[in-house]
């Protein structure tokens, strides 16, 4: 394959720039460490194949990183999230204190439940602010009115504010 | 009339088709009620923000040039021949050279053929069958840290993954076909298997609190001490096999 060396360096840009939080952001999603390194892994690659970075690598990433998810999410099933999320809990880096890994694995799971009460779309709203997407890059992500977007942000953070504290007073 | 949550997330987000809307900012500044709404739904926002941070693992080791690399390994338009194939023609071509050879008078390979008719004569022993061979091209090795997890990066095109849970402190991956590379954590091997078409045999220690197989998204294997989460091998005995 012929790649020029400015598109080659921009891509190099855009991954150092981009990679991690285009994980962290698949990761928060789907829950599942090794299907977001996938995901993130398999948006660069098809970056890299189109050969010219499109007009914002930013949303061109988290889109296609949505539509791997969704598909990846439609081929595993609901039975398999769960038992991926239980098989994932397995894996928490250690805290040293029993008790603090106790508490960061209880809070981990709330947070995962509370996000999971919300429709996709607001989710992916709400993670994708909480990585400096800006409303452009998100309505462009979601196929969604950029004017709309504020509003479903803040439905989305009421949202999931109200659902952690449910169960953090269920579990009191 | 007062600023709805849409406009005040705007506000919050700083985004500029409202930030440059100055009847808007001033309505938040001499507004007690917006305000203070603002500012809980700032709070509300920077919580949110700790509260997901929970959810954060760390990222997988990559690099743009391994992405590149693998970006490209997908564009050979020729895969290798199969191996079986391989091999075939390149014993085809042994045999036709060693016939031509063996045709030319007073060559040492002509001489080298006779000898080997003279001696195979009525009570020569017929060559037995060799066992079935584990070709193994690769491999890995690791004593895991109380628990381990298997990556295989994606689903392969073809070949099989065989497990053995055996009473050994060392973990094992060879492999047979295409090459592979391996990422080993102290609790994890990931097979770096893109595009790569490839048996496997791998061999674990049984008595692990956790032990995870993954094949691209999917959990094929789970098992918590001795009690198995998930299994989508075949099973026979101590053998797990799983074909693609």
């Amino acid at each position: 394959m012929n790649r020029n060396e400015p598109f080659e360096a921009a891509f190099r840009d855009v991954f150092e720039a981009r990679f991690q939080s285009l994980f962290r952001y698949v990761n928060r999603l789907c829950g599942d460490s090794a299907a977001a390194a996938d995901i993130a892994q398999e948006s660069f690659v098809r970056l890299y194949q189109r050969g010219e970075l499109p007009d914002d690598p930013r949303a061109w990433l988290v889109t296609v990183s949505n539509n791997l998810f969704r598909d990846a999410h439609r081929r595993t099933g609901r039975r398999k999230e769960l038992l991926e999320a239980k098989a994932d809990r397995l894996f928490d880096d250690a805290a040293p204190d029993p008790v603090e890994q106790l508490e960061a694995r209880e809070r981990r799971q709330r947070v995962r439940e509370a996000l999971a009460k919300l429709p996709l779309r607001d989710q992916q709203a709400l993670l994708l602010r909480h990585e400096g997407y800006t409303y452009r890059e998100i309505a462009r992500a979601l196929d969604y009115g950029e004017a709309g977007v504020g509003k479903l942000i803040s439905r989305a953070t009421r949202a999931f504010q109200r659902a952690y504290e449910d169960l953090v007073d269920a579990s009191a | 009339m007062h600023l709805h949550d849409g406009e005040l997330q705007r506000l919050l987000d700083e985004e500029p088709s409202v930030n440059e809307n100055e009847s808007i900012r001033a309505h938040v500044a001499g507004c007690e009620q917006c305000s203070a709404r603002m500012e809980a739904m700032k709070l509300v926002f920077r919580e949110t923000g700790q509260l997901l941070t929970a959810l954060d693992e760390s990222p997988p080791a990559m690099s743009a040039d391994r992405l590149i690399e693998i970006a490209q390994r997908r564009h050979i338009p020729a895969r290798r021949a199969p191996r079986g194939i391989a091999w075939a023609a390149s014993v085809a071509g042994l045999v036709v050279a060693t016939i031509v050879a063996a045709a030319i008078p007073g060559s040492p390979v002509r001489a080298i053929v006779e000898n080997l008719f003279q001696d195979l004569g009525p009570e020569s022993p017929q060559p037995t069958a060799p066992a079935e061979p584990w070709d193994a091209q690769a491999g890995v090795a690791m004593t895991p840290d109380g628990a381990i997890e298997v990556v295989f990066e994606t689903t392969p095109s073809g070949g099989s993954i065989e497990v053995q849970l055996v009473e050994t402190d060392v973990a094992r991956i060879e492999v047979s076909g295409d090459p592979v590379g391996f990422a080993v954590g102290d609790r994890s091997i990931r097979v770096e298997n893109q595009d790569a078409t490839a048996s496997y045999r791998i061999t674990l220690p049984e008595n692990l609190s956790q032990t995870v197989i993954r094949v691209g998204t999917r959990t094929v294997f789970a098992k918590e001490g001795s009690r198995v989460l998930q299994n989508e091998f075949d099973r026979d005995g101590e053998l797990y096999r799983l074909a693609f």
